[in-house]
């Protein structure tokens, strides 16, 4: 056929066939460049350089004056896991924990709040949604320092909810609510709830009712009513809100620093303390890439646990909890 | 009333207001023991309101219902022997074939080799065997729905609520699901109530049905009663049809129309109303009997061949021109041709001309 149409006046001929510019490879390639490129260089410079800053910097060690000296040693590592001078003491490990479970109680609190938030807000009429949703939005706006303070105003020795408390002989007269495991989850839910709230609320907006009403018609007890209608539903918001919180609730320093006293110390306050008033960048680093680890292998299990998640057949599920 | 309470379901006096629009107003209904009954109306209209109310998801503010001679206006829907099928189906998403079949049996703790063997059988009735393991997004809507009627039917119920069953379903697969259902139905003898605003699904399923509006029933009666006799033009419209003429008296049974002087059979109450033709009840002749009743001369608009017969759209041919002159539309089942800008001869049956009420609620 080549041969045939070389040279003769083929339909094609007389006119140039038009080229998109997505029609050549290199204009594709180029393309995509264009569009890469930025974000690619964004993480490459704010996300993947200083984490191999805070590798390097953990291997250092701290200079007489607080400075920093660059040398190769596990010496910060070591410290971490509790092998000090006076031998082995794992107080770091107990804070690194510590966090975990206020992160993990901080998470299950918010999750257990948020559920019945949300359904309320999505089953009020339009105009009184709005509202409901920019209440929660507020807060979500406002710095978390200045909410922080906020709680000591509401959990200060004048206030209401302490005078409550003394005059009942739970605190001493004149004492204020903080600080404590009660202020410091007041603070840490009260901070997070709009993170774990907002995503739900997204999925439980979408939410089909006529499920929910199906599981009734099948004679489904509550607990089952919302383990096979309304978690399945509302998974995908559950997870972002789980990881939103989950995440930065590990790494919180401003509600403990302000509502906790000393025995309620995070890593996270630990961390601030190691940059700032101990002047230990290297010992910092290491616990930073110690909290980042951690907060990966959680998000690791979680990822591993709901891909384990048997695909649908859930007979076991539903004859356990029956 | 007590004499109706061996009906299959009778609902009395029931009312139902949400703020301050009233869904249901002093409404009564009963249906038979192992029919499929359907309820006819517009959205709005209460209609799956009341299907709400019998399934129990919803309370009524006054008003008794009955099942089988038994009470069970109080009744959660869990406790009662009636199951739904949701319109949107409403299929556990993350649940496969064979557990949203079992569900209902599992969470009412009924042994598994009981389990197996209910899903199974039930399964194998509606053709789904070899499906079990397959997630809700990876059926067909037909297959779907039949997941519901299963997952339904599983329970034995004595009554079966379908909402809007074919609304989800493409139009090619009515049909066939249609013919299923009734076969189904009459296998099972559960009575079956279904809910819709398409008067075709009414038609093609229920042995007997009730025409809603505004939270009442307005026509009750066999569906062969009900679509050849519509009490009002409501009804009537709401039923599909179009040839609505107005009518006021002459004398005796004759009565003036814009299609000339009519008698009819049925005569109706008032002086002055409109009253009703089917299309198919128009019989079209090659001319017209001159100055007899029920006779007028026609001018042919335009003609579709439908499959089985034409559907013609006519009007009364006025000699000159015949623009604003009210049309008709005729199923014609000669088999001749009938031309476009044809004259011809059209005879109204005077007992096939029905006479509508006015517009009222009132039974």
């Amino acid at each position: 056929m080549g041969k045939k149409t070389k040279g003769k006046p083929g339909p094609r001929s007389g006119h140039v066939v038009w080229r998109g510019e997505l029609t050549s490879s290199l204009a594709l390639r180029l393309r995509a460049v264009g569009l890469a490129g930025p974000p690619l260089l964004w993480l490459t410079l704010l996300l993947a350089v200083p984490c191999l800053m805070l590798g390097a910097l953990a291997l250092a060690t701290r200079g007489q004056y607080g400075e920093v000296v660059f040398s190769f040693t596990l010496e910060n590592l070591k410290r971490l896991a509790g092998f000090g001078l006076y031998g082995w003491s794992p107080n770091f490990l107990y804070i690194i924990l510590r966090s975990f479970w206020v992160a993990t109680a901080t998470t299950v609190l918010c999750v257990l709040l948020a559920y019945p938030l949300t359904f309320h807000v999505a089953t009020r009429p339009g105009r009184t949604r709005v509202f409901w949703l920019i209440l929660i939005i507020v807060p979500f706006w406002t710095n978390v320092v200045v909410r922080a303070y906020a709680w000591l105003l509401i959990l200060g020795p004048q206030a209401p909810p302490a005078r409550l408390a003394a005059a009942l002989g739970l605190i001493r007269d004149g004492a204020a609510l903080y600080p404590g495991p009660l202020a410091v989850y007041l603070g840490m839910v009260s901070t997070f709830l709009p993170f774990m709230a907002l995503p739900l609320y997204a999925s439980v907006e979408r939410l089909n009712w006529e499920i929910l009403e199906a599981a009734k018609d099948l004679y489904a007890s509550r607990v089952q009513i919302f383990m096979q209608a309304i978690l399945p539903q509302t998974r995908p918001g559950l997870s972002v809100g789980v990881i939103v919180t989950f995440v930065p609730s590990m790494a919180m320093f401003v509600v403990t620093d302000l509502l906790g006293g000393a025995k309620t110390m995070l890593i996270g306050n630990l961390i601030q303390q190691q940059f700032a008033q101990a002047r230990d960048w290297p010992f910092g680093a290491a616990l930073s890439l110690a909290l980042m680890a951690m907060t990966l292998l959680c998000l690791a299990l979680l990822r591993r646990r709901r891909r384990q998640r048997p695909g649908g057949h859930a007979e076991g599920v539903l004859s356990r909890l029956g | 009333m007590t004499d109706q309470i061996d009906k299959g379901l009778l609902c009395c006096g029931v009312s139902k207001t949400f703020g301050n629009h009233e869904a249901l107003r002093d409404l009564d209904l009963s249906v038979e023991k192992g029919e499929i009954f359907t309820i006819l109306g517009p959205s709005g209209c209460g209609k799956t309101t009341l299907l709400r109310i019998i399934a129990g998801l919803e309370l009524p503010d006054s008003g008794r219902i009955f099942l089988n001679s038994k009470e069970i206006t109080r009744l959660p829907a869990s406790g009662r022997p009636v199951n739904t099928v949701f319109q949107s189906y409403a299929l556990f998403p993350h649940l496969d074939v064979f557990s949203n079949v079992a569900f209902g049996l599992l969470a009412r703790k009924t042994p598994k080799s009981v389990v197996e063997a209910k899903v199974g059988d039930i399964l194998s009735l509606m053709r789904m065997t070899g499906l079990e393991r397959r997630l809700p997004h990876q059926l067909s809507g037909g297959q779907k729905q039949r997941v519901a009627l299963a997952r339904a039917l599983v329970n034995e119920p004595e009554l079966l609520l379908l909402d809007e069953p074919m609304s989800a379903l493409d139009a090619h697969l009515r049909t066939q699901v249609q013919d299923e259902l009734r076969a189904l139905q009459k296998k099972l003898g559960t009575t079956f109530v279904l809910v819709t605003h398409d008067h075709n699904e009414a038609k093609m399923l229920s042995n007997r049905l009730a025409v809603m509006d505004e939270g009442r029933i307005i026509q009750f009666g066999s569906t062969q009663q009900v679509f050849s006799k519509p009490r009002n033009k409501f009804v009537a419209e709401f039923l599909g049809a179009t040839n609505i003429i107005d009518a006021s008296l002459l004398s005796g049974n004759a009565y003036e129309t814009p299609f000339g002087t009519m008698d009819i059979s049925d005569k109706p109450s008032w002086d002055k109303g409109k009253m009703l033709i089917w299309p198919d009840r128009i019989q079209i002749h090659e001319e017209a009997k001159a100055d007899q009743h029920n006779w007028f001369n026609g001018l042919v608009l335009d003609q579709v061949f439908n499959g089985q017969g034409l559907d013609v759209m006519l009007t009364k041919d006025s000699g000159g021109v015949s623009l604003g002159n009210p049309t008709l539309s005729v199923k014609a089942r000669t088999p001749k041709s009938i031309q476009s800008g044809q004259k011809v001869g059209v005879y109204f049956p005077p007992e096939h001309l029905v006479p509508l009420d006015r517009n009222s609620l009132s039974h």
